[in-house]
């Protein structure tokens, strides 16, 4: 196996979380995910698993949206977590949040998967330069919008 | 920016703990690694100098019946390199035995010994991958058939492998690539002072003493290989 299940279990179910932002569905997510890429045993030896595995999630949230767009729940279910999780770190949290979703997908998969330059790439589908400025892209607005707090 | 803001940043994106993860993993029967996959993977672990030398020897042969015309001095010119590559197999054999955690956390459910042998054994097809292209290289172009020119080739090379095993057998410093680095370029060296002193030393007066040399050597060879075999085994971890 090319990807180590328990490591990227809890990556995996954090990436869909910041997606879809509700526990039950992050986690019916990521066990989707684990699913679909083992059923494409052809291809998990080969080519670049993590990007691949990224790539699984990334769809089924996007579909996830898709579904629930048309059935309007999408209140019902952004609203449930995220009062309970984000109650330290309070600051930051919410300056992230005010980032494009783009900046703030990157910042997750930089510091939070703790993934390499050249993963990201893969997984965004956009080449290591754009990574690396987008990153500082995400850095500089930070910075501002923490510019009176203690972090800079 | 600061370290701090790096690691608020991973806080930032913390979600609730998942509450299925150990009964999915538990339940989740996912293809496990094959045969052919570990092998696979034992060939990745194996250093690129290893496959990049024996590529070099291979094309500087090629190249060389390419732009000289074949001759005895090119035979031994080829026997003298031919231990360098020995010399890299021995290295990675050295670092297998020596700095073995790595490979074993990797491979998990495979023990020392096992890894080991099958590191050996794909080093070992490799020479003698190269061994074989340079004879198909070399047959036809000289006098020699190519039963007596691989016995030229590879005597030098056997000599080299014995004196290789021999002292990983029975030294335990972490130094011991220098010393065999040392055998091979006595053994290189030798070859060559040898087949130019005695001139007539690939002639058939002198069939008798290749047939026995490379005999007695790939015994001792196979003899040293089974030591360092054994002493493989008495390290052999249960994972």
């Amino acid at each position: 196996m090319s990807v180590s299940l328990q490591d990227q279990y809890e990556k995996i179910y954090r990436y869909c979380y910041f997606k879809v932002n509700n526990k039950e569905i992050a986690e019916d997510l990521t066990q989707e995910t684990f699913l679909k890429y083992f059923s494409q045993t052809s291809y998990i030896n080969r080519g670049k698993p993590l990007a691949y595995l990224y790539t699984i999630a990334k769809n089924l949230c996007i579909d996830f949206y898709k579904k629930n767009k048309e059935q309007d729940l999408d209140e019902e279910i952004l609203g449930n977590d995220a009062i309970s999780v984000f109650e330290i770190h309070f600051t930051i949290r919410e300056a992230v949040s005010t980032l494009p979703n783009d900046l703030q997908e990157l910042l997750l998969l930089r510091f939070a998967n703790e993934l390499g330059i050249g993963e990201i790439a893969n997984i965004m589908g956009i080449s290591r330069f754009s990574v690396h400025r987008k990153l500082n892209k995400a850095f500089d607005k930070l910075k501002a919008i923490l510019r009176k707090e203690d972090f800079s | 920016m600061s370290n701090n803001l790096k690691r608020e940043l991973k806080s930032a994106f913390e979600a609730p703990i998942p509450t299925r993860k150990s009964s999915f993993l538990s339940q989740f029967n996912y293809p496990r690694a094959s045969r052919f996959d570990f092998f696979k993977r034992q060939v990745g672990y194996i250093r690129k100098r290893v496959w990049i030398l024996s590529g070099f020897l291979f094309i500087g042969t090629l190249l060389g019946l390419y732009c000289y015309k074949v001759s005895t001095s090119f035979v031994w010119m080829v026997s003298s390199v031919l231990p360098f590559i020995s010399l890299v197999s021995m290295n990675e054999i050295v670092r297998s035995t020596t700095y073995n955690m790595d490979e074993l956390e990797m491979s998990c459910k495979h023990n020392f010994l096992e890894i080991s042998l099958i590191r050996i054994g794909l080093l070992g097809i490799g020479n003698v991958l190269v061994l074989i292209g340079i004879l198909f290289l070399f047959v036809g172009k000289t006098d020699f058939g190519f039963f007596r020119l691989g016995l030229y080739l590879t005597t030098p090379y056997l000599l080299n492998c014995y004196g290789s095993l021999f002292a990983i057998n029975r030294l335990k410093s972490r130094e011991i690539t220098y010393v065999c680095g040392s055998v091979t370029a006595f053994v290189s060296t030798l070859n060559a002072l040898f087949t130019m002193q005695i001139n007539i030393i690939y002639t058939e007066r002198y069939w008798v003493f290749w047939i026995a040399t490379f005999i007695a050597l790939a015994v001792l060879s196979a003899i040293e290989a089974v030591k360092l075999i054994k002493k493989t085994g008495e390290l052999q971890w249960s994972l």
